[in-house]
């Protein structure tokens, strides 16, 4: 099961991306909530999910209208799955059965309308079982038009109370004499229609139970094909892609994250695409300070989730195995709340990962581990920590400085890094502080290649130093 | 032709809103009549609603709830949904709302036989205008909406609407306070309308002749020496703030004060007329229209005011029709039983 903070999926921007799929009903509110991450055994109905967001996709660039036209109707539905629940124990109220009413017209229009999807057929788990038989008991006389009253030929016993209550209303809209006595008879006949409708109410609540089940189901199937179609939604304006799920390899090509992508966009900067291919064993990213390393874990991570949560990923192509598992082991700033460093908080998180080793294939993302401590030991714990992670049943991707952690892995990747300085713009110890990162931003090439484990990583932090505007006299004795 | 009562005075405001100066005052009466007026006349069906919920439709000799008003076949009524089970009129529920009350949602129903209903619409005055669209949507002709007791908030709704006022002898032992206060509502109710000069930019906004506004939050930091002047206020003017621009060092004669309806006037008569004794003026951007008041000479303390004496000086008080609702022989509503 993965087990991320709410402060961890805000840091990879996995909430904000999930808030971004806007479901119609309360179904597909619920829907989304409850679907969670899908584990190992789950492949099939992962597989089935992002079939149906296929399915949506390929409907909407074939006929737009049909989908947005369900939605709008999905977009009626209330929330009625507690009137549901409460009619197996009693008589539904007139409010409670109006609601159920409107629920049945509207989910009948809804079907109607999915059923005329393009590719409807297709669809996975949106199966509905039409609510006439439910209608026919709230709304014997089966217009389209939502409201709900019992007419006074539903029971002898209630026209009669209607036919007397309204011979007394009569009454009293002209005659001066007698009114105490009038309205009296009528509080009486308002008694016998009111009893007699409760026995009505009775029976048609009665009558539903055996629907109950039926609806129960419909309202999920509505949930489920309200929250594919808000994927689908998301997919189209993004672009995102399906991922292939199951094996044990994770490789993203081409991968985004879409937040960093907005705000370099709005500095007018394009985001370089990253390309990983992670296999059983540690794969590790060094690279150059401000070089982005945190950010390409931070994207492998945030796809990896999406992919697991049922939604296309913003990748050109990715494969995403079903882990038992994923750990998040990076600075934590909530650690200090609970009264640990960074450094012990990384520790604890590192055991807990640890400790659910056994439940399956992990995946451990580790950003900077180690490095909140001395050099000295916080190089030999990663290294120590990559030796026994190489060895688990886990694939684990590590960002480092330290070089002799990156020989232990099974593949290395680095940030590509500064370009030569002689290919910078002039005059680039000058300006202000955003001025210089802005520099930075243009000098730095974030892309990833792949290289030998262990290559060094490029000594680049005098130069970043020095881009930053750190003083030449301090410079000159840091190259010593 | 027999004067047509309240309905005749209405004339044809789409919104009516009832406002009552105290508890007995015989807004609920007025109500009633005006309904069974509208009944008679035909046409599009009247719909009603309340601004929150009324004190007065508790009964307070048994404490029990009792269904106050009476309405007729064909009309709609927009009521809490806790409260549909204390109505007797055989009804047909149309739709929510997702309008929401302490007493859950406002529910609309039509009216398929004679009867009563307590009405308990949304708290907040803005909300009246997206029901009023779902009302208008069902049929609806005109809109009554009981307004809450002692309060001249709900006069908002009555925009491009009219204010039916109801006061007695239950306001206060002495007729003359009864008719000072009275006619201190109704001079609220019928300010004048006015453009705002500009745009405003703080919760109080003073403009000078020359049409520059600049935003004062605090009253007592106005410049001395205005002149000719409005101050616009965006919300509330409360009685307080009111008694502090009466301290300030301002020069009040030639001000407007300048509100966004009559409701937002929260300041009492005394601090009022000691503004307007100072030369300030008062005006509203959205003016209301105070089409009636009625009297119930009988108080709920036992005394009571005499009959044809109050209402003929509440006439020359207030300067519209003045008309006494509880007159037994005016009256055909089963509420009033």
């Amino acid at each position: 099961m993965i087990r991320l903070t709410f402060e961890q999926k805000e840091e990879l921007g996995f909430n904000t991306v999930r808030s971004w799929l806007q479901p119609a009903s309360p179904y597909g509110i619920a829907r989304l909530k409850e679907e969670g991450f899908y584990g190992p055994e789950q492949q099939a109905e992962l597989e089935r999910e992002l079939d149906n967001v296929a399915v949506l996709l390929a409907a909407l660039s074939e006929n737009e209208a049909a989908v947005l036209s369900l939605q709008q109707a999905l977009s009626g539905l209330k929330e009625v799955r507690g009137t549901l629940a409460v009619c197996r124990e009693r008589s539904l109220t007139e409010v409670e059965l109006y609601e159920l009413t409107a629920f049945c017209l509207r989910l009948r229009d809804c079907i109607k309308k999915a059923e005329a999807l393009p590719g409807y057929e297709w669809l996975h788990g949106a199966g509905f079982i039409a609510p006439d038989p439910a209608i026919r008991i709230l709304h014997p006389e089966d217009s389209s038009r939502i409201s709900f009253y019992i007419e006074d030929a539903r029971t002898p016993t209630l026209q009669a109370a209607r036919s007397e209550k309204r011979a007394l209303e009569l009454r009293l809209r002209t005659e001066e004499a007698n009114r105490p006595q009038l309205i009296a008879a009528r509080q009486e006949a308002v008694l016998k229609e009111e009893e007699a409708l409760n026995e009505i109410y009775r029976d048609i609540s009665e009558a539903l139970r055996p629907h109950l089940a039926d609806l129960e189901h419909d309202a999920e199937a509505a949930g489920r094909l309200d929250a594919a179609i808000a994927k689908a939604l998301l997919a189209r304006r993004f672009s995102c892609s399906r991922p292939l799920v199951g094996g044990e390899n994770l490789t993203l090509e081409d991968a985004l994250h879409p937040l960093v992508a907005e705000a370099l966009k709005a500095r007018g900067r394009a985001f370089v695409p990253i390309s990983a291919e992670l296999s059983r064993g540690v794969t590790v990213i060094t690279g150059a300070n401000m070089g982005g390393k945190s950010i390409a874990l931070k994207t492998v991570v945030l796809n990896t989730l999406l992919a697991l949560s049922g939604c296309y990923v913003f990748c050109r192509r990715a494969a995403v195995p079903l882990f038992a598992n994923l750990e998040l082991i990076n600075r934590d700033f909530s650690n200090a709340e609970r009264g640990l460093s960074s450094f012990g908080g990384e520790i604890l998180r590192f055991n807990e990962a640890v400790s659910r080793l056994g439940e399956g294939l992990s995946f451990i993302a580790m950003d900077e581990f180690a490095r909140g401590t001395n050099t000295e030991e916080g190089e030999a714990i990663a290294r120590a920590a990559v030796s026994f992670l190489s060895k688990q049943n886990a694939v684990t991707l590590l960002t480092t400085h330290y070089d002799n952690t990156a020989a232990l892995a099974v593949r290395h990747y680095q940030v590509k890094g500064l370009k030569k300085l002689e290919e910078l713009p002039e005059g680039t110890v000058s300006g202000t502080g955003t001025d210089r990162l802005r520099l930075i931003e243009q000098a730095m090439d974030y892309g990833l290649i792949e290289v030998e484990p262990g290559t060094k990583c490029p000594r680049d932090a005098i130069a970043i130093s020095r881009l930053l505007g750190l003083p030449e006299e301090i410079l000159k004795e840091a190259a010593k | 032709m027999k004067n047509r009562g309240l309905s005749g005075l209405i004339g044809d405001a789409k919104t009516v809103v009832m406002l009552g100066m105290c508890k007995n005052a015989g807004k609920t009466t007025a109500l009633c009549r005006l309904i069974r007026e509208l009944s008679e006349e035909g046409g599009a069906p009247a719909a009603m609603t309340s601004i929150g919920r009324d004190g007065e439709s508790r009964d307070l000799v048994t404490g029990t709830d009792k269904p106050p008003i009476y309405m007729y076949e064909g009309m709609l009524a927009a009521t809490a949904r806790e409260l549909l089970p204390l109505a007797d009129v055989s009804r047909e529920i149309l739709s929510g709302t997702g309008l929401y009350t302490s007493l859950g949602e406002v529910m609309i129903f039509r009216a398929r036989s004679d009867g009563f209903v307590q009405l308990a619409g949304p708290a907040i005055v803005s909300h009246l205008e997206p029901l009023k669209a779902m009302l208008k949507g069902f049929g609806a002709g005109r809109l009554l909406i009981d307004g809450a007791l002692s309060r001249r908030s709900p006069a908002a709704a009555a925009k491009d609407g009219a204010v039916i006022l109801s006061t007695g002898a239950s306001l206060d032992r002495s007729l003359e306070r009864v008719l000072a206060e009275t006619a201190f509502a109704a001079k609220i109710l019928c300010l004048p309308q006015e453009e705002a000069p500009g745009e405003e930019t703080g919760h109080f906004t003073l403009f000078g002749e020359d049409g520059a506004g600049s935003a004062a939050e605090d009253l007592n930091a106005l410049p001395r020496d205005t002149g000719e002047e409005t101050l616009l206020v965006s919300g509330a003017l409360t009685e307080s703030q009111a008694a502090s621009l009466l301290k300030s060092p301002v020069r009040k004669e030639g001000l407007t004060v300048l509100a966004r309806d009559a409701g937002c006037l929260m300041l009492q008569r005394g601090t009022f007329e000691a503004l307007t004794r100072r030369g300030v003026s008062f005006a509203v951007r959205n003016a209301s229209r105070l089409a009636a008041v009625t009297v119930n000479p009988l108080s709920a303390g036992g005394w009571r005011f005499p009959e044809d004496e109050f209402r003929e000086r509440m006439q020359e008080a207030v300067g519209v029709p003045v008309l006494n609702v509880m007159r037994e022989e005016e009256s055909h509503d089963p509420a009033d039983v």
